[in-house]
């Protein structure tokens, strides 16, 4: 649930109606383009202005008027009515003629020069005032009209481009909706809701600033739009209106953009929606992209999970079989009353059981690694240990399989004493050393080095076995994955997924390279205070 | 007459590998496969030595030993499994006398066994423990290896001490860290054990990246033991 980021002043206005009005809504259809404006009480200022231009043209006329012919003071009362056709449109341009022609008549035709108008001069000059004031005010408002037209779209495609680009990129539905959000709330100044259904069907509410959505929004209302898919707005003559808009693509409706409007009386105009339109149905495309992302994601990460549990299985079977046939077939033989066994051959059958079981429990043990790992159960238990005691426990933990193998352990007396849980790294280089030598020749050498570095403690262990491939190198980390070289030899793929895991836990680092003449060589590095190392002989 | 051990512990395949191991070695056994009957015969028995598995189904292991610790001082070896190092400290910090983790070997329980009847026999203060080639003089605090003298500092000594004295029983850092350096010594300086322990492997091990007469019982301590050939 997104949080409610402050309950703002306009809670109070915005608060829910008194019972006894009840608000109403209503669906709002495509609007159709407005032709003429209302007249508003700016608009009829203009007349007052008209009448002062005319008045004041009709006083300096007639301080000019020995120089001037009726016919000049009929073209300088034209003046007037251009400028009204231009600026103001039709109705103040045929103000503007009657009163020039009243003017000019009464005024000066008829004092001035004291001879009347006739009825057809008077209708004449009258019909070409109204036709200039006619045409100009008709190409003025088109023109107008046109320029504003091209405004609007620019303003809305810049809106929306900038909006496409916020969130082209975005794979996360909630930080794609934050965007919308916040764009929309900026264009508009007001309050923005977004709602989205989740899988249970319960309305999922995402907000920018505003008031809480919950005192304001009216579910059944949430409910219409959703499955008409159409725009409405709610409200009553006292309080704003609340828009309602559809996130629709095509055929499906992925949840409802709600706007606040600025104040009683102040709904949103027809450009205005038409722009929140746009922008929902961009808002749509978007959550529509986000949502199929997501889905196409599951589909192929259970079916990696699918392909994995498999390889799990099978090799887990072996594993666990193959010991457990050895075992079983050395333990026969030592019961066969029939067969004739040599005191080696009998020594050499007990090994066989002794080996299986160690087998048999490692995996286990790293079976449980992988379960602690996977279920975040992994807890340290960290003390200050010695490095070489905890290469010491592995080496004699893996006796029974080094048997034979020169193994060389080179670690510098000065390295002190480093944090890490000593169970846990034993386990993490069991398994790195007896990947070592079940990968090598069985008389191959090993060879355990540390080292200390300015900040953490280099462990590395290298084999003369089958190595690896360079590209192989952080592969051979991932769960389950086998080396390219080994996969005749059996396995689970679990070990050395555990060992980094293991020394992730403990903040450190873990690779492997091939080696230039030939095998692996793993490096971990643990972190390391050396100030620890200054431990001083109290003695 | 032969001890009479008690084994306390709900799975029957166990019970009977560890009885008849322990009565092919001239022990004499009793079972229990519940805490509570266990506690009971115990008490009841009076056996010389009791192996008490860690995991039982109706109390827990610790709870038991608590329970027979409160009347009795007869030696317990508990039966853990790994990754339970928190628990076994804690049972060895309640007064058990030792642990064996599955799946283990009859040479270690029958080890395990020998020492710790063998420390409850031996009450007074041995004078003198020979352990492979090195050999501990508690009386002039002299320490021979291969019949020269090791030169230890006197922790060192101390350490080597606290675990011979122990012999083939596994020794706790906190129980070292008391017993070397006294009783207020907080835990977060187990790192000394550590160091020292060491330094002491130095001084008496052939290979001390490989020890074989400290060894280390990763998350516990540390134990004395016989070297015994791998081959």
């Amino acid at each position: 649930m997104a949080s409610w980021s402050g309950v703002s002043k306009l809670g109070e206005k915005w608060s829910r109606p008194s019972a006894g009005q009840r608000p109403k809504w209503r669906v709002m259809r495509p609007p159709i383009l407005p032709w003429g404006r209302h007249p508003s009480p700016a608009d009829l200022a203009v007349y007052g202005r008209v009448t002062a231009v005319v008045g004041a043209l009709t006083g300096g006329l007639w301080l000019l008027r020995p120089l001037l012919e009726p016919v000049n003071m009929a073209l300088i009362y034209l003046l007037p009515v251009l400028w009204s056709a231009v600026r103001r449109g039709w109705w103040p341009a045929f103000y503007a003629a009657s009163l020039g022609v009243l003017a000019l008549e009464t005024v000066f035709i008829r004092a001035v020069f004291s001879h009347p108008m006739t009825d057809l001069r008077y209708g004449l000059t009258f019909a070409v005032f109204l036709a200039v004031a006619g045409l100009t005010a008709r190409q003025a408002t088109s023109l107008q009209r046109e320029a504003h037209e091209a405004e609007r779209r620019e303003a809305a495609t810049a809106s929306l481009y900038a909006l496409s680009r916020k969130i082209a990129a975005v794979q996360d539905l909630r930080e794609v909706v934050q965007a919308v959000i916040l764009h929309v709330s900026q264009t508009f100044h007001v309050p923005v809701w977004v709602v989205l259904p989740d899988p249970d069907h319960r309305w999922q509410v995402l907000t920018g600033d505003g008031p809480s959505p919950k005192t304001m929004l009216d579910s059944s209302v949430l409910q219409w739009v959703f499955r008409h898919g159409e725009l409405v707005g709610f409200g009553g003559r006292h309080r704003p209106e609340l828009l309602y808009v559809p996130l629709k693509t095509e055929d499906t409706v992925h949840g409802v953009m709600c706007l606040g409007e600025y104040g009683p009386g102040r709904p949103f105009d027809a450009e205005q929606r038409r722009t929140v339109e746009s922008l929902a149905g961009l808002a749509a495309v978007s959550i529509a992209r986000v949502q199929y992302e997501k889905t196409a994601r599951l589909a192929q990460l259970s079916a990696e999970s699918e392909r994995l549990r498999t390889a799990l299985l099978d090799s887990i079977s072996h594993e666990l079989r193959t010991p457990l046939t050895a075992m079983m077939g050395a333990m026969s033989g030592l019961t066969d009353p029939n067969a004739a066994l040599s005191a080696d051959h009998r020594a050499e059958l007990m090994a066989t059981i002794h080996d299986g079981i160690m087998r048999l429990n490692r995996l286990i043990t790293n079976l449980l690694g992988m379960v602690r790992l996977e279920s975040g159960m992994l807890r340290l238990k960290c003390a200050p240990s010695d490095v070489a005691d905890v290469v010491g426990v592995a080496l004699q933990q893996l006796s029974a399989v080094l048997q034979g193998r020169p193994v060389g352990v080179n670690i510098p007396e000065d390295i002190g004493p480093i944090m890490l849980d000593e169970v846990l790294m034993v386990q993490a280089l069991v398994n790195v050393i007896s990947n070592a030598a079940k990968y090598s020749p069985s008389r191959a050498p090993i060879r355990i080095a540390a080292e200390a570095l300015e900040n953490r403690v280099r462990l590395t262990v290298e084999d003369e076995g089958v190595g690896i491939a360079a590209q192989e190198a952080t592969k051979i980390f991932e769960k389950f994955y086998r080396g390219r070289q080994a996969q005749h030899i059996p396995g689970t793929g679990l070990g050395l997924s555990i060992t980094h895991g293991i020394v992730l836990a403990h903040h450190g680092r873990i690779r492997a390279e091939p080696k230039s003449a030939g095998g692996t060589r793993i490096i971990i590095e643990l972190p390391w205070d050396a100030s620890m190392h200054a431990a001083k002989e109290s003695e | 007459m032969a001890p009479t051990i008690l084994i306390v512990d709900d799975e029957p395949q166990i019970r009977r590998v560890l009885r008849v191991t322990l009565e092919s070695h001239g022990y004499q056994t009793r079972e229990a496969e519940s805490g509570a009957e266990g506690l009971e015969a115990a008490l009841s028995l009076e056996p010389q030595l009791i192996l008490l598995d860690i995991g039982l189904p109706d109390m827990a292991g610790t709870q038991v030993l608590e329970a027979i610790r409160a009347q009795s001082q007869v030696p317990i070896i508990m039966l853990t499994i790994q990754d339970e190092e928190t628990v076994k400290v804690l049972a060895l910090d309640h007064g058990a006398d030792d642990y064996v983790t599955k799946p283990f070997g009859t040479h270690e329980l029958l080890a395990r066994v020998r020492v710790a009847l063998r420390h409850r026999a031996s009450a007074t203060e041995t004078r003198e423990v020979q352990v492979g080639d090195l050999s501990i003089d508690f009386d002039r605090r002299r320490v021979e290896l291969h019949g020269e003298i090791v030169r230890l500092t006197p922790i060192e000594y101390d350490l080597l001490r606290v675990l011979a004295q122990n012999l083939g029983r596994v020794v706790t850092h906190g129980q070292l860290l008391h017993q070397v350096w006294g009783e207020g010594t907080a835990e977060f300086d187990s790192h000394y054990v550590r160091i020292y322990i060491g330094h002491l492997r130095k001084k008496i091990e052939s290979d001390p990246a490989r020890p074989r007469l400290i060894v280390t019982e990763p998350g516990v301590g540390y134990r004395l033991v016989e070297p015994w050939n791998e081959s």
